[in-house]
């Protein structure tokens, strides 16, 4: 029983993770209708960004948690601002376009960027240590582990699901992103700036696909180029599970993505990969808008 | 003699495979050559699939290296494992050889099916998520199988698909997706990737015929990979990775999607690249990347420009045609409409 | 339309053109008394880019390093002939079809009359079978999978197999560290992490060691593995065996201690990379153990780890090492062939008897080298010599 809880709590752990980049994923797709498949590179990106700005900044000093808050902010940031950057050189030209090509760019875009941050002799192919932005405390609850990392993790998910929620509901800005959503054309005609509103998007996607980054690399600090795609398909796999196009639904199919796998892992492991995809293929039978989504109607 | 000349890719099409016998025993195309040259034509087989589903019915497929993976290990089980075929008279060896090629390709149409009727019922891009975790999956699966090789692969499968049979089958392939696409279901394929809710509305059964593209496909993908596996004689899951399903998207993307001779062209073009790029190793697949990005970007239609080779004689899609001989008199009236400049995806 | 013809045929041409224009001098083809040429190409293929390029790395340090060494000889001595020697090195990105078409190119357009590697088992067995055709012998210096040999009587190896170091790792367990209780950590998905695995088990209960909790995952892609470990913590083992990669090894070495898990870790030759002790952190990895073919500091070694740290300003590792050896073989058999060419250099390889930095080689029938292991500890963060070990000891 003790080993159930504790396999609970490793998954909760994972889950997180899961949840705070399908949250990206969600959104944009939520706002423009797009998957972007090179997510899960935006994730890649921020880590890299961490662990350069950490090594020429800091170089081997231990770095309290307010300064490394600091510079995950900063460093999402500038991820943010780079997957601004992107939308503009790739996704603005094919709004018009049917998904497909935007779907076929994030792919171009996802093999560009893993394989120039592969060839750059610096970054390289060879996995690199992610610098201990907070010291990890282990502590006990019976004889269910706990690991303070982690629940940092749970908690800033929470966190960051009740600002967007608030954002998204209560403030202007949000208001402008429903009604992008809702329709697009209509809301040009009603004066709001459609390209800020996406990039915006797009920048707030990014960063967060940077900030579980910095959570994922916290927890497993081997930094490898092909990081994010993985991490990218989970994610995207979770959003749908959930309800793609709903932050609510991203967060519960990432929980639940993260149960499933510890579970499996922990009893028939050999098919641990494989098992994500057979979710999958059961929720988009079952019900294809994702748990928590509403049935898209589709107009003439 | 007009037969010939209406006709005439009956006398160029054995020519070509005559000069690439010779060459071949000969020697002036070398062994490294023919290698190359035997990857090319399974390409275009892989391609030509991709294209049907992908760009006639517009329902991009993200794990068509899959389809090719169960083709391989399918045919690679009857040839290798089942009976051991490298020990027989050569004409049994074709027997078995075509047979195995058949049931691979069988095997890959089932799975298509399956994976085809619940996914395609759905309205929208479903099937793209759908055979992303599928390729993915069936990599999984056949990794902890030991029946089949597992994680190790499978060694020792013999020699079978040579020149001959390449060719033969990347020929067959062309004229049949030719005839696909001119035919009812190529028809109503392309309706649907325009407007599925019109195709609807004109009374085309829409998920009966995506499935029957896709199922279609899938069996020309196990084709194709069977090929492969008696070509390169050693099958592995890892060599059936999403990495190589996006490489047939390139491939596709970058001759033309939608158009046969795109595929046949993106495939022989980027089969080559690398061996005449080898200098360049990873920094080859950064240019892919940018490759994909800028031609979908830039043209949309591929960089051959969706035009069609006139021996293929397409009555359906194409902008142009072009080729040895000036097919455009014929069909004036079809080359006449002034083609809407829609990108054809 | 005869213009459009000819454009074509143009087209045909120049790719052919552009193919075939790769060809240099080569190297007389068999003749009966010992024709010894001007330059013999030797190829040399590995992964050079891509997420195994420290293994590549590790190949043309050691390549670097013979080449420096004919250098000063003023070319290899055959015959009182001073011979040119050219190492021809291509990249097989560890992908099992580039690894054929590289192949095919070294031996069709280089006309290279051996070839060293790959170090991925899974390439050479893929591009094994067209040296074996065209009669080139194939020396793999990492290519640990037993099928490798089988291929053919042209494919030699230079380090030991993976049921070799799987029984050995037990064998180590229970005479060396004379432990008992084993747990063990391997990817059910890389031939490499299963083979090691399987012997592992099988030779455990020769030498009496009971697996406690023999846990799995899938793929290098999964990081986590806190539920397996959770399931190997509950046996208490006194031993973890972690026969993986050495990307994944850091990670779940300190997941293991986060959570507790005392046993002392014992690994693979996939473990002898000068990067890991720190991924993986000094103060975890402390007192690990990890089977390889090679250290730097038996007596044999010694000239050549010091010429190479010398080069390269860092430890030679298993891979490097058995290159070196690799090239060694080759270029010992050329001197010792009666014929130069692939089936003359293929004889000779096989009756090789020569002392090499990993002690005296010969090859068995099976063209398996006959030598024994060592068993690296990580102290401090260098891995330093424990013991040598071998089966029959």
């Amino acid at each position: 029983m003790a080993t159930v809880i504790q396999l609970l709590v490793y998954g909760l752990q994972l889950g997180s993770i899961y949840a705070l980049l399908a949250i990206g994923y969600t959104l944009v797709f939520g706002i423009i209708r797009m998957i972007n498949l090179a997510h899960g590179d935006f994730l890649m990106i921020g880590c890299y960004a961490i662990f350069f700005f950490v090594s020429l900044v800091f170089g081997n000093m231990m770095i309290g948690p307010a300064v490394a808050f600091l510079v995950v902010m900063a460093c999402s940031s500038l991820t943010g601002m780079v997957g601004v950057g992107i939308e503009r050189v790739a996704y603005k030209p094919l709004r018009a376009r049917p998904k497909i090509s935007s779907m076929i760019a994030a792919m171009g875009v996802s093999v560009f960027t893993q394989n120039l941050f592969r060839s750059l002799p610096f970054i390289g192919p060879n996995p690199k240590t992610f610098p201990t932005l907070l010291k990890d405390q282990l502590f006990t609850i019976g004889t269910v582990e706990f690991s303070f990392l982690r629940i940092i993790t749970i908690s800033f998910t929470i966190v960051i699901m009740i600002i967007l929620y608030f954002i998204i509901m209560k403030t202007k800005i949000g208001l402008h992103m429903r009604a992008v959503s809702c329709d697009k054309d209509a809301s040009a005609l009603m004066g709001i700036n459609i390209d800020r509103v996406i990039s915006l998007t797009f920048f707030l996607g990014a960063m967060l696909a940077a900030f579980s980054g910095a959570f994922y690399a916290s927890c497993y600090p081997v930094l490898m180029v092909t990081m994010g795609s993985t991490l990218g398909t989970k994610a995207f796999i979770a959003a749908v599970i959930g309800g793609i196009g709903d932050i609510r639904g991203a967060v519960l199919g990432g929980i639940i993505l993260g149960v499933v796998e510890v579970g499996i892992a922990g009893t028939y492991s050999e098919m641990a990969y494989g098992f994500s995809f057979v979710m999958l293929i059961i929720v988009l039978l079952w019900k294809p808008e994702g748990l928590l989504g509403k049935p898209m109607i589709e107009k003439v | 003699m007009k037969w010939i000349k209406n006709k005439s890719e009956i006398i160029f099409i054995p020519l070509l495979f005559g000069i690439l016998y010779l060459l071949q025993t000969t020697g002036i195309l070398n062994g490294y050559i023919m290698q190359v040259l035997l990857l090319v034509g399974i390409n275009i087989m892989m391609t030509q699939s991709l294209n049907l589903i992908t760009g006639l019915a517009g329902q991009p497929s993200l794990g068509h290296a899959g389809f090719m993976s169960i083709g391989a290990y399918s045919a690679a089980s009857i040839t290798t494992i089942f009976f051991n075929v490298t020990a027989m008279a050569p004409a049994l060896q074709i027997v078995f050889f075509l047979v195995a090629t058949a049931f691979g390709g069988i095997c890959a149409a089932l799975f298509g099916l399956l994976i085809g009727i619940p996914t395609l019922r759905l309205k929208g891009d479903y099937l793209a998520i759908v055979t992303l975790g599928f390729g993915e999956l069936i990599r999984s699966i056949i990794r902890i199988v030991p029946a089949i090789g597992g994680a190790r692969g499978l060694i020792g499968i013999p020699k079978l698909a040579g020149l001959f049979w390449i060719f033969l089958f990347a020929v067959i392939t062309i004229y049949v997706c030719r005839n696909f696409m001119d035919s009812l279901y190529g028809r109503s394929a392309i309706a649907i990737r325009e407007n599925n809710i019109a195709a609807d509305t004109m009374g085309i059964n829409v998920s009966r015929y995506k499935v029957i593209t896709f199922v279609f496909s899938a069996f020309i993908a196990g084709v194709a990979g069977s090929l492969y596996a008696h070509t390169i004689q050693f099958v592995q899951p890892d060599i059936f990775s999403s990495i190589k399903s996006t490489e047939f998207l390139v491939y596709l993307y970058a001759g033309g999607v939608g158009s046969i001779s795109g595929s046949i062209l993106g495939a022989f073009m980027l089969t080559i690249l690398p061996e005449l790029l080898r200098f360049l190793s990873t920094w080859r697949l950064v240019i892919y990347g940018v490759l994909l990005v800028c031609v979908i970007l830039f043209r949309p239609l591929g960089l051959f420009g969706g035009r069609e080779f006139a021996f293929l004689k397409l009555n359906t899609g194409g902008i142009r045609n072009v080729g040895f001989r000036s097919f455009r008199r014929k069909n004036k009236d079809n080359a006449a409409e002034k083609p809407v400049d829609k990108e054809a995806e | 339309m005869w213009k459009r013809v000819l454009s074509i045929l143009l087209v045909l041409g120049l790719v052919v053109g552009i193919f075939s224009g790769c060809k240099s001098k080569t190297a007389t083809t068999s003749t009966l008394v010992k024709v010894i040429p001007d330059e013999i190409k030797i190829g040399v293929t590995g992964s050079m880019s891509g997420d195994q390029a420290v293994s590549g790395k590790a190949m043309t340090d050691a390549i670097t390093l013979v080449k420096q060494e004919l250098a000063a000889t003023g070319g290899l001595d055959v015959d009182g002939k001073k011979v040119k020697i050219t190492f021809v090195v291509e990249d097989c990105e560890s992908k099992p079809e580039i690894t054929v078409n590289v192949i095919q190119k070294l031996i069709q357009q280089d006309k290279v009359l051996a070839i060293i590697g790959p170090n991925n088992s899974s390439d050479i067995l893929a591009g094994g079978v067209i040296a074996q055709d065209n009669k080139i012998p194939e020396i793999t210096h990492t290519g640990t999978n037993i099928k490798v040999t089988q291929i053919g009587n042209y494919i030699f190896r230079e380090c030991y197999t993976d049921p070799f170091q799987g029984t050995l790792a037990a064998k180590f367990v229970a005479k060396n560290l004379k432990l008992t209780k084993a747990a063990i950590l391997y990817n059910v998905a890389d031939a490499y992490s299963q083979g090691l695995h399987d012997a592992f088990v099988a030779a455990a209960k020769t030498y009496n060691v009971q697996i406690v909790s023999d846990e799995a995952f899938s793929g290098y892609e999964s990081k986590d593995y806190t539920a397996q470990l959770t399931l190997i913590k509950a046996q208490n083992p006194e031993v973890l065996f972690l026969p993986n990669d050495v990307n994944t090894v850091p990670l779940m070495m300190q997941q293991a201690r986060h959570m507790g898990i005392k046993a002392i870790f014992i690994g693979g030759d996939a473990w002898d990379y000068p990067v890991l002790p720190g991924l993986a952190g000094n103060d975890i990895i402390e007192g690990s153990y990890y089977i390889t073919g090679f250290s730097s500091e038996v007596p044999s070694a010694k000239a050549f780890s010091a010429a190479f740290e010398k080069q390269t300003g860092y430890r030679a590792s298993f891979g490097s090492a058995m290159c070196y050896e690799a090239a060694h073989v080759i270029l010992n058999a050329i001197q010792h062939a009666t014929t130069i060419n692939g089936p003359g250099i293929r004889d000779a390889m096989a009756a090789t008897s020569m002392d090499l930095p990993s002690g005296h080689v010969t090859f068995d029938a099976d063209r398996n080298p006959i030598k024994g292991a060592v068993v690296l500890k990580v102290t401090n963060g260098t891995p330093t010599f424990f013991t040598a070990i071998d089966l029959n000891s």
